[in-house]
């Protein structure tokens, strides 16, 4: 019994991460309108970010804010050089192919600028661990848990409380509406781009201290990104923090308890089941055709 | 009269006729002088593994040229191609001939069971599940031991024969490829110009306006994926004789991402792109000594820039310089 | 309603309702369209005509209600099967193939009927031969109907506004359909383009049965012989054009935009 609720407690931890990876995601894919490819990234740079940053010094826990800014500050480089240019309005397939080759190019940009080799990131809180009625915890998983809830919260509250969140609300449900009242459509989709892949540069810094940080630790977040936010819905927020509080438990549950080396395809199994039977995912719209 | 592009059902005038003979005869002849010419086996076995390769990128251009989606996990038939073989030699000693066929037989069928699931998606959904189950694959031959040689794969191959001729001579080797390649190419331009190519096209274009004309789309989707399914498991199984061993690593989407790139630097819209960008994709690195992640950020970011500026690649390319040198037709809308 | 009068009937739709979410889109519609007339679906922006339109010809499925089409149900049947007896239909926006020419895109509206394939164009079979000849003199009728004889190898997509809904006329005409659904054809025509347009469908009129959704009242009023206004998802009154332009509740829906608009 106790393994299980380690178990579960797990993968709560773990979701809480996806969570924000997934979150991210979503907001990109629900109203900047693409499939981020290069999500896993922007993942990567937050961790190497936060590398430089403490290998100078720094404290971790100033460290992990600034790198997200980092990975925000590329973000709007890459999202004014590229994505604006090519992808807006983007029925067909550019957007997929110029996102995939922006990750690639990514990951071979980190190669290259730090090698191939893990490199560590240190937190104050080590491999201290806490034990919360009965349940251990490592300390940074509990930060990292603490931090994705703060953050999705703060989220939240900014889409629903401020004007511009309401705009990006809205943008996301009827862009040409949202247009024609007057909402500078582009700018909010700069934004949303921006937060979304701020946020996956935040989780990379988060996460960096437990797995260390290597040029491809992107792409397990962005496979657990798509899977999430397909079982969740595109484009749907909620959906997204519900799908990755789910696919952590699942991932769990099924290491300890079946497998671990099939543990990868669990995710892929859940995505074709979803998009077998409820296509829209768990929390998303059925999508109108509109032509 | 303005020329006719070789659309749907044109250019069937008695002279385009001999002039595509004309040109079938000289590929023909092209091939045979150099698999004669040259005798460094490096450079000749590499022709013919760029041969196996570029059927690859054709099987992609099916779907992408053809209806219009990205088929992110196509490198999933060409591990079924290169296991196929694999095993049925190595493993069950069935000649070449026939591990080839039953590989095809095989990606056939894995594609009927694929494509009735993930064709109703469209866009990025497609795209990611076709992924993901490339990944689904990774991790299946790694821990399929007994079938698969785990993460080592199979190797040590009795020599490889199709029928008389040895697969193991670099001149046979590149011959044999080469060959396959051209039958490939003419078979895709009969489909582009058939009823069915037709239907493919308008489903690329505008799969709605298709709908309201008759156009079956799902099934053209099915058809499309099925077509391309045993091409890239034939061009996985003529790569085996070059690289002499098959890994988990033959289902990792670097591959699909190599053919995609094959496919947008020669032009998605030509048939015969795709042989085009994989003959500078693999002579490029030959001539420049790059670095592996060199290489990668080089054509990550010519992949870029191509669907930034060009998106029709080479092909869109050439045919807008020979618009700007005075030649009167319309230019294509972007 | 006897069953002989029910066959004659082209369009048939009883009942009629959409909701999407909590939003109830139709209400109760039904209408009878006869053979050989012109039938015009009006109502102000958001009353519902589009997804009527998207309902009668089978592309979205009714949340309640029946449609016959040529006395035959159609519902569950998908939208290519009902493309493929008989039935035609343009779009307001991507009305046309844009990368394709003009020849291309009569061809893309013709190829369900061929009967070779891949083998008889390698082969150049007699199907092949009586596919391509009946294609091309079909075409070539077409070409002339809608007026563009001269502009066969130019790009739809470099066409025109008022002519790429000419050429969706043509698509749609290249299968002989007997019965057409125009959705907005006349939007963003000027009065030259909107005269030679109502002249090309009252050409094409004769042995078709002939929807229009517009909100061109000129359109409607010197092409249809009746017409349904939908205000709110319910239909309203369903009479010829002069008379249901001065009914009260449509001039009140309108408000005051009585004519051309």
């Amino acid at each position: 019994m106790e393994l299980f609720v380690q178990t579960l407690v797990n993968g709560l931890v773990l979701g809480a991460g996806y969570a924000v990876i997934a979150v991210g995601l979503t907001l990109i894919f629900g109203i900047v309108g693409i499939a981020n490819f290069a999500h896993g990234a922007f993942f990567a740079m937050g961790g190497y970010a936060s590398y430089l940053l403490t290998a100078r010094g720094l404290n971790y826990f100033v460290a992990v804010p600034l790198a997200a800014l980092i990975v925000v500050a590329i973000g709007a480089f890459i999202e004014w050089a590229i994505i604006r240019r090519s992808l807006y309005g983007d029925s067909h397939h550019g957007s997929l192919i110029v996102t995939f080759a922006l990750g690639q190019a990514g990951v071979a940009g980190l190669i290259l600028l730090f090698g191939p080799d893990p490199l560590p990131v240190t937190s104050p809180l080590g491999q201290s661990t806490m034990r919360f009625l009965g349940i251990f915890v490592t300390s940074q998983r509990a930060f990292i848990f603490i931090c994705s809830i703060v953050v999705l919260g703060a989220l939240g509250l900014w889409l629903q409380l401020s004007v511009k969140g309401q705009q990006v609300i809205a943008v996301a449900q009827n862009a040409r509406g949202a247009l024609y009242s007057g909402i500078d459509v582009p700018w909010i989709r700069t934004i949303a781009f921006v937060l979304g892949v701020g946020a996956a540069g935040l989780a990379g810094a988060l996460l960096a201290p437990i797995s260390t940080i290597f040029p491809t630790m992107g792409h397990g977040a962005l496979i657990v990104g798509f899977t999430v936010v397909i079982l969740g819905g595109m484009g749907s927020i909620p959906g997204a923090m519900f799908g990755a509080l789910l696919i952590g438990v699942a991932n769990a549950l099924f290491e300890t308890y079946v497998s671990v080396s099939w543990t990868p395809a669990l995710g892929w199994g859940l995505v074709i089941a979803t998009l077998l039977f409820r296509p829209q995912g768990l929390l998303g719209r059925v999508q109108q055709h509109r032509h | 009269m303005t020329a006719k592009r070789p659309g749907a059902m044109a250019g069937t005038a008695s002279g385009s006729m001999v002039r595509e003979l004309v040109y079938v005869a000289c590929a023909v002849a092209c091939i045979a002088a150099l698999g004669l010419t040259f005798s460094d086996p490096f450079i000749v076995t590499l022709a013919g593994y760029t041969c196996a390769f570029a059927l690859f990128a054709l099987s992609i251009n099916v779907i992408l040229g053809g209806v219009g989606e990205v088929p992110l996990g196509q490198c999933l038939f060409f591990g079924v191609g290169s296991y196929g073989v694999a095993i049925g030699m190595g493993k069950l000693g069935l000649p070449f001939e026939v591990a080839v066929l039953a590989a095809l037989v095989l990606s056939v069928v894995w594609a009927a069971i694929i494509g009735a699931i993930t064709l109703r998606l469209t866009g990025a959904y497609f795209s990611i599940v076709s992924w993901g189950l490339t990944g689904v694959a990774m991790v299946a031959a790694n821990n399929l031991d007994d079938i698969t040689g785990g993460p080592l794969g199979l190797f040590g191959f009795p020599p490889i024969k199709v029928g008389p001729l040895e697969l193991s001579d670099p001149q046979t080797y590149f011959m044999v490829t080469a060959f396959i390649l051209l039958a490939a190419i003419l078979f895709l331009v009969a489909v582009r110009r058939s009823p069915f190519g037709a239907a493919m096209e308008s489903v690329r274009q505008n799969p709605h306006l298709a709908r309201s004309v008759g156009v079956d789309v799902a099934r053209v989707r099915l058809k499309a994926f099925l077509l391309s399914a045993p091409l890239a498991a034939l061009a996985g199984a003529l790569s085996v004789p070059y690289t002499q061993i098959v890994t988990p690593e033959v289902f990792n989407v670097a591959n699909t991402v190599d053919g995609l790139l094959m496919v947008l630097l020669g032009g998605a819209r030509l048939i015969i792109g795709p042989v085009i960008g994989a003959g500078m994709f693999t002579l490029i690195p030959q001539v420049m000594n790059l670095d592996p992640n060199v290489r990668i950020l080089v054509f990550s970011s010519i992949i870029i820039l191509i669907m930034m500026f060009a998106p029709g690649g080479l092909h869109q390319l050439g045919l807008a310089l020979r618009d700007r040198f005075g030649r009167k037709k319309d230019v294509h809308g972007s | 309603m006897s069953m002989a009068a029910d066959a004659a009937l082209a369009v048939s739709a009883r009942d009629i309702t959409k909701r999407y979410g909590g939003v109830i889109a139709l209400n109760g519609v039904s209408l009878d369209v006869q053979q050989g007339e012109i039938f015009g679906i009006i109502g102000p922006n958001g009353a519902g005509k589009s997804t009527l339109f998207d309902i009668l010809c089978g592309i979205t499925e009714p949340s309640s209600g029946s449609i016959r089409i040529m006395g035959g149900d159609i519902g569950g049947l998908a939208p290519h099967v009902i493309a493929r007896s008989g039935v035609a239909r343009t779009f307001q926006r991507t009305a046309v193939f844009a990368e394709s020419t003009v020849t291309e895109n009569l061809l893309f509206g013709r190829h369900t009927s061929f009967r070779h394939g891949v083998m008889g164009r390698i082969f150049g079979t007699g199907s092949y031969a009586q596919d391509q000849q009946s294609y091309h003199d079909r075409a070539e009728e077409v070409l002339s109907l809608i007026g563009l004889d001269g502009d066969r190898e130019r790009k739809a997509g470099v066409l025109a506004y008022g002519v790429q809904r000419r050429l969706a006329v043509g698509v749609a005409l290249m299968s002989d359909p007997k019965i057409m659904f125009l959705d907005e054809p006349a939007a963003g025509m000027n009065g030259r383009e909107t005269a030679d347009f109502i002249a090309l469908i009252r050409a094409i009129a004769p042995g078709r049965t002939i929807l229009i959704v517009e909100h061109d009242m000129a359109v409607i009023r010197q092409l249809c012989g009746r017409a349904l206004v939908v205000v709110d998802g319910k239909p309203v009154v369903v009479d010829e054009p002069h008379h249901v332009l001065r009914h009260p509740e449509v001039v009140a829906a309108y408000l005051g935009a009585d004519d051309d608009e």
